[in-house]
């Protein structure tokens, strides 16, 4: 077997209000979510909110990933009100 | 007081925001794909990507801004699973934004209740669209279903008969507009089991008998037409003989059928009994019947946590306890 792909993405908004907002919004997702090739630790830490990944293949990590950064995304477009 | 809700179930993302008796805005936009069908993730993708957009057009369709919502609604389920975690994930992040409560609403249930701004009490619903099919009333507390789609929906089932004629996606309107010009009818299977429906049967008969090139494709849609929907005047009508309830509402995508709409109409003719469908844009997938639920049931003490708005993919329209009636 291969080793698993690791890495972390690492995002920073303006202030910690806003980044507990995105949080809050995605952490009901990210706990919901059924793990099968791939794994997140979904964390937030002041206005940083931290993304570490661990996956077994390249596809698994995209489609995780890609779910994630949606989330986000639109947690932050609906905010801007 | 003033509702927003956001629907996002399947292909189309629809944002609507409602009072207690008027739609303020209703807006939306469909995924649309060269042949139909829908992938989960493309749809969850679309929603993501016009959410900002149709969030504006609402806003200012309606003339409000964001402090002048009330509540924050969200479609919960049934439904394609990335497709609702977008829906939940907005909807989260508006009602913390804003200090908002917020209410995950039953889609199949928001179908029917939208009907009640147009002063209907307490139908049965046939609810039909491309995923589902379901005749479903009020009785003891929760919606129960009366009869539903043991396989495919009879939307899916039109659009795939459309699409083996070769007459492109969505096949509703084409396949009505040849079944207008239909003459003979051609036997085909007719599956009522107890009060349930089956149309893949109909369906794969339907193409095997189109298959053959012995038959005019205008009597086949005919055909197509008069079983399927007979089948589902008969679930309707007899779940009416048993409620004993004196309105029929005919709701989702499907009910733009003229046909369709025609036979329940004689059917509730010979009744004595009410008959509505709502304007298109409510009784298609849309924000305004989630936004109105949720106001319904917020109204009613009906009232989530933050934890409480986890999506539900197989959100069973029964598992709603109707408190707000």
């Amino acid at each position: 077997m291969r080793d698993p792909i690791e890495g972390m993405i690492e995002i920073e908004f303006p202030d910690e209000e806003i980044a507990k907002i995105v949080y809050e919004s995605v952490r009901y997702e990210h706990e919901s979510v059924p793990y099968r090739r791939s794994r997140i630790e979904f964390t937030r830490e002041g206005r940083r909110i931290k993304l570490r990944f661990t996956a077994q293949d390249s596809s698994a990590l995209r489609g995780t990933l890609n779910s994630y950064l949606r989330w986000i995304k639109v947690a932050i477009d609906a905010m801007e009100f | 007081m003033i509702a927003l809700g956001i629907e996002g179930t399947a292909h189309t993302l629809g944002i609507g925001i409602v009072t207690e008796d008027k739609v303020l805005a209703n807006v939306f936009h469909t995924l649309t794909t060269e042949k139909g069908g829908i992938h989960p993730k493309e749809a969850a993708e679309h929603h993501a990507r016009l959410l900002k957009p149709l969030l504006r057009k609402a806003l200012e369709t309606a003339g409000i801004t964001m402090e002048d919502v009330d509540i924050i609604a969200f479609s919960q389920g049934p439904g394609l699973g990335p497709a609702l975690r977008v829906v939940a994930t907005a909807a989260r992040a508006l009602a913390i934004r804003y200090s908002k409560p917020i209410v995950g609403v039953n889609h199949c249930i928001a179908h029917v209740e939208i009907t009640k701004m147009f002063g209907v009490k307490d139908p049965v619903g046939l609810y039909v669209s491309g995923g589902n099919t379901q005749v479903l009333a009020l009785e003891g507390g929760r919606y129960r279903v009366f009869g539903e789609t043991l396989d495919i929906g009879i939307g899916n089932a039109i659009d795939t008969f459309a699409r083996e004629l070769g007459i492109g996606f969505p096949g509703g309107p084409k396949i009505e507009k040849l079944a207008q010009k239909g003459r003979e009818y051609i036997e085909l299977p007719y599956a009522v089991k107890g009060m349930d429906l089956s149309f893949s049967g109909l369906l794969t008969e339907a193409v095997r008998k189109y298959r053959t090139g012995k038959y005019k494709v205008e009597d086949l849609a005919y055909s197509f037409q008069e079983t399927a929907f007979a089948a589902l005047v008969e679930v309707t009508e007899r779940a009416v003989a048993h409620t004993g309830k004196e309105e029929v509402v005919l709701v989702g995508g499907v009910a733009a059928n003229n046909r369709l709409r025609e036979m329940l109409r004689i059917m509730t003719e010979d009744r004595g009994i009410k008959f509505f469908v709502p304007p298109y844009d409510l009784c298609r997938d849309n924000g305004a019947m989630i936004a109105y639920t949720g106001l319904r049931m917020y109204l009613g003490g009906v009232r989530f946590k933050i934890e409480d708005t986890v999506v539900k993919q197989k959100f069973r329209t029964d598992e709603v306890e109707v408190v707000w009636e």
